[in-house]
């Protein structure tokens, strides 16, 4: 019984240590590599915003 | 980047950070700077935590807790640092995720403290679901929507996925209020001496998430994001909270522990202004600080370990000491009620012993041959010495039992003192010694005490001197002393005692070392018992000799009866539980 709940921990530690990783790469990639962004301009060409282009 | 970004963040003058976290760019440096502060020692004192107690379910939670405590700090830092966007949306979002974990482990945290045992399977898939849309949609522009460029806040606009993670934030505060007041409710939860500290912990994490939060919901709601930076303050709620866990550790060094990171934290606050003030002399006077903080850290640290260390000694010692002193204490109150009915049990069959003695030598019985008279005047005066024996014993233990009353009345000591010189005259003129009474004041001396009490007193002082006075003669004087106090006093012309002995006579169980050449008898309690009743009664009896062979005076001394009317003519009086040393006297004070 006590193992089973060590399992148990241990595959739901996993699960979130995994997608938190998977997410931070994304993020990293996206933001800091990429630069995923997409520039808003306004009529006198300035830029007002850095939009954060669709997954 | 385009050149009209580029235009755009280089009229915003932002300066590069270093380290990540060092730049000119932060709004309110010392709060900002505080943070590291907040955070190191927490993580430090989580993490010794942790080392010492591996295998424990609490250390983990708070290891856990910290060190999502400490990511947002230095997300925090970096994002209110740095001056390139991108880093600004990267560090953002990871702030964004790591929050509700920091709630999430706060509140698995009070939970294990709380029931004292885990989450059940179930329960923790269930309460750790709430994290994971911020986790998986993270990156995604459902968190943050854009990168603000109208003006150099260097701020980024949250989206929904940020606000449910505020959301999640009030639920897990909601739930541990919500477990709280079950283990409060519930009678098998928490035992009654657990409620304060529960109480406590209670109400100090629940401070510090709200107070954390606060600064989150608030600056979302006024999109004044320098609110955000006050969301720490909860801070040092949280630290009280950590000084409450190391506490309730206990250990020694986790005492020391936490100094030694609070030094540091100071350390590197002190070391990072360098990074944020450009004057040489103020550069200067930080590093002189730092090198003087160098010098004087180890010899502080030390200081404070022996400190620790003496402190925690001593109170061992105490609490070892205390509990000796109630288990001794416990043995000297069975002792005396022990000595108490045992001293009951035997007067009684005593009392049968000397009537049907004395019966049987008055010839109650028939006529007794003459040959039975000398042993049945042995049997009486054996029984006699025992009774006696058995009163001073029955006596102590009332004395030390706090049981003894006196009943206050007020009589005439001289007139007192004369009675009984005249009822032992002929107990005296039998040993050959020569009885007699003198009082140097006419006055009658009045005092207000127990008669009965002051008669066993003085009949015991001058019993004593009977019997250790082998040939000579024992004067009973009376006299006025200083105007406020009535002396009797018990001169005699017997064996004396020496410097050692008058040091030692009123203590208890202690005779005289010459004692037994003149009389085999004697507890060694009746000085002790006189000492103890006079005492009860305001008075003092002492006793002072010129040496060995060269007799003695005993001295009752009681203060004069004040005028007071006594209280419906009598007072109750109980004597003080521990018995005192002996007076300590000086022979110049005495009458020779």
């Amino acid at each position: 019984m006590e193992n089973s709940n060590r399992l148990v921990d241990i595959a739901l530690i996993s699960v979130f240590c995994v997608m938190i990783a998977i997410t931070t790469l994304i993020a990293w990639y996206r933001l800091v590599i990429a630069e995923n962004f997409r520039y808003v301009i306004d009529e006198n060409d300035t830029p007002t915003r850095l939009d954060l282009s669709t997954y | 980047m385009n050149s009209l970004l580029l235009e755009t963040l280089a009229a915003c003058e932002w300066q590069p950070a270093t380290l990540l976290m060092f730049s000119e760019n932060v709004y309110t440096p010392f709060l900002y700077y505080t943070y590291l502060g907040c955070a190191i020692p927490a993580l430090l004192i989580a993490l010794f935590v942790f080392i010492k107690e591996r295998n424990s379910l609490i250390s983990r939670l708070l290891l856990a807790m910290n060190t999502s405590l400490a990511l947002w700090v230095f997300g925090s830092m970096v994002t209110w640092a740095t001056p390139y966007p991108s880093y600004v949306m990267f560090f953002w979002t990871m702030v964004d995720v790591v929050e509700p974990f920091v709630y999430f482990f706060a509140f698995y945290f009070a939970y294990v403290f709380l029931f004292k045992k885990d989450l059940s399977t179930v329960d923790k898939i269930v309460f750790s679901l709430p994290l994971l849309p911020t986790v998986i949609l993270a990156p995604t522009p459902l968190m943050l929507i854009a990168f603000d460029l109208t003006n150099c806040d260097r701020n980024a606009y949250e989206g929904i996925l940020a606000l449910y993670g505020y959301a999640t934030e009030i639920l897990y505060v909601f739930l541990i209020l919500m477990f709280a007041i079950r283990a409060f409710v519930s009678r098998s939860i928490l035992k009654p001496e657990e409620k304060h500290p529960a109480l406590l912990f209670t109400i100090g994490i629940t401070l510090f998430l709200t107070a954390f939060s606060l600064g989150n919901i608030l600056e979302l709601v006024t999109e004044n994001w320098y609110i955000g930076q006050y969301g720490l303050l909860g801070a040092p709620l949280f630290s009280g909270l950590l000084a409450y866990l190391i506490i309730k550790y206990k250990a020694f060094d986790v005492k020391l522990f936490s100094i030694q990171a609070f030094m540091v934290a100071l350390w590197l606050l002190v070391f990072s202004l360098l990074f944020v003030r450009e004057s040489d002399n103020a550069n200067i006077v930080i590093i002189a600080t730092l090198l003087i903080f160098a010098l004087v850290a180890r010899p502080l640290s030390r200081s404070v370990e022996s400190e620790i260390v003496g402190r925690v000694e001593n109170e061992r010692l105490a609490s070892d000491l205390k509990h000796a002193n109630d288990r001794l204490q416990d043995l000297d109150r069975t002792k005396s009620e022990f000595v108490s009915i045992a001293s009951q049990q035997l007067r009684t069959p005593l009392t049968a012993i000397r009537g049907f003695a004395e019966l049987m030598r008055d010839g109650s019985y028939g006529p007794v041959p003459d040959r039975f008279l000398e042993p049945l005047s042995h049997v009486e005066e054996s029984v006699q010495n025992m009774a006696m024996t058995i009163n001073d014993f029955l006596n102590v233990s009332r004395i030390e039992g706090g049981t003894m009353q006196y009943e206050m009345t007020v009589f005439s000591l001289t007139e007192l003192s004369n009675r009984i010189a005249t009822e032992l005259t002929q107990y005296a003129a039998k040993r050959g010694l020569v009885l007699t009474f003198e009082k140097a004041t006419d006055s009658p001396l009045m005092v207000n005490a127990d008669e009965g009490k002051v008669r066993q007193i003085l009949q015991n002082l001058i019993d004593n001197s009977i019997k250790y006075t082998p040939r000579g003669s024992i004067t009973i004087k009376t006299e006025l002393r200083s105007g406020s106090s009535a002396v009797v006093s018990i001169i005699d012309t017997g064996i004396g005692m020496s410097e050692e002995t008058q040091r030692i006579i009123f203590d208890k169980f202690v005779r005289a070392t010459n004692a037994n050449t003149v009389n085999i008898y004697g507890t060694g309690l009746g000085l002790y018992i006189a000492k103890e009743m006079a005492e009860a009664m305001h008075g003092k009896v002492a006793a002072s000799s010129w040496g060995e062979g060269q007799g003695s005076t005993f001295m009752l001394e009681l203060p004069l009866w004040d005028g007071t009317p006594p209280r419906d003519g009598s007072q109750e009086v109980h004597t003080a539980q521990a018995p005192g040393a002996a007076q300590a006297t000086d022979p110049e004070q005495l009458p020779k």
